[in-house]
């Protein structure tokens, strides 16, 4: 498993796939979440200014709107990718704690100072393959 | 296989033909009002209170009537054209009636509270960005100096263009020929003006609480001297 050099990144993530899982669910959450928002301001204000048509109209009405709905999303963006950034951390590191364990506990079987089962927690994911993996140490250890 | 191309290529020719011919006007655009339904295709735009629109067909070769009392609604038309190419624009108007510009009984009043214009002729520039539409209203008004350009108390993307002065041609037909390209340079020190979208009218006298009337006829847009 590659490790991570940098010390402050090896605070936040296991290994190298750690990380790159970790970008590849934040990115994949945020950004179409970001060009929704965006596409949908512009289209909700943009088809609402071709109603109003008369730019004084536009001006009364809907950019005291449009301020408020940029204050709203200002404050709440933050508070948005704070949580997706906790969400993805937690979601990945669900799944590459337990496979970066199943590894070092295969090597320790491999160089034979592991005789045991792996065990993982139980809301450890990859838990239907590490039964299978641990009966087929087992079939192994009979032959 | 061939087949199946030339028919999606047949198809798309098709649609942006359809689409030129969906957008595409019968430029100079004249609005003679000499016709009972002359407002057909024209949108009224309420902001306070309705202003009283009509059409005279049969008088002094058709005109339309704006009548305001502590209103302010305008008519729009949508017309796409590109000022570059086709910068001018002319209308007759008469003022009968100018709103009083004073509030609660004092003369002067705040400048959103004397925004009130006997007669108004818009030019709207749609931007895909709603914060950055643009317009230039040609007005007529009895104290501001004509060819005055001052920005509107809504925002400055509305340039107020003082197009005629005074009320020494109170009660008279008055041209008024405009080179939409230039006003939009002096205006908003552009070089190039962006594409029209559409143009309006409208008489208001609702931040006066007052009356004012004028009338509009022979409007020509989108047209350049030979």
């Amino acid at each position: 498993m590659n490790k991570i050099k940098n010390r402050r990144m090896r605070q936040f993530f296991a290994n190298k796939m750690h990380r790159q899982m970790f970008m590849l669910v934040f990115l994949a959450t945020l950004v179409p979440t970001m060009i929704t928002a965006i596409a949908l301001f512009y289209l909700m204000f943009n088809v609402t200014a071709d109603q109003l048509i008369f730019p004084e109209m536009i001006a009364t009405n809907l950019f005291p709107a449009a301020q408020r709905v940029i204050i709203i999303i200002s404050i709440a963006t933050p508070i948005a990718v704070i949580f997706i950034l906790i969400f993805a951390h937690h979601v990945t590191h669900r799944t590459v704690g337990p496979f970066d364990r199943i590894l070092r506990e295969l090597d320790q079987i491999l160089e034979g100072t592991k005789q045991d089962k792996i065990v993982l927690r139980s809301k450890d994911k990859f838990s239907p393959l590490v039964d299978k993996i641990n009966q087929l140490v087992e079939k192994t250890k009979r032959y | 296989m061939k087949k199946n191309k030339s028919i999606f290529v047949f198809i798309l020719v098709f649609s942006l033909f359809f689409i030129y011919c969906v957008y595409a006007y019968d430029l100079p655009k004249w609005f003679p009002f000499n016709e009972e339904n002359a407002l057909s295709e024209w949108q009224e735009k309420v902001f306070k209170n309705r202003v009283l629109y009509t059409v005279e067909p049969k008088k002094e070769g058709g005109f339309l009537s704006a009548k305001s009392r502590d209103a302010c609604s305008g008519l729009v038309y949508r017309i796409k054209f590109n000022a570059n190419e086709l910068p001018l624009m002319s209308w007759y108007w008469k003022v009968v009636s100018f709103p009083k510009k004073k509030v609660g009984g004092k003369e002067e009043g705040g400048w959103l509270e004397r925004d009130d214009y006997a007669a108004r002729v818009y030019v709207i520039f749609p931007s895909w960005n709603f914060m950055n539409i643009k317009c230039i209203e040609y007005i007529w008004d009895e104290s501001l100096p004509e060819g005055k350009i001052i920005p509107s108390p809504y925002s400055r993307n509305i340039m107020l263009i003082v197009a005629e002065s005074g009320k020494e041609n109170l009660g008279q037909w008055v041209f008024e020929k405009r080179n939409i390209l230039k006003d939009y340079q002096k205006a908003f020190g552009r070089d190039r003006a962006p594409k029209v979208g559409a143009i309006a009218l409208m008489t208001d006298a609702d931040n006066t609480l007052s009356t004012a009337e004028a009338l509009y006829k022979d409007i020509r847009v989108g047209y350049k001297d030979e």
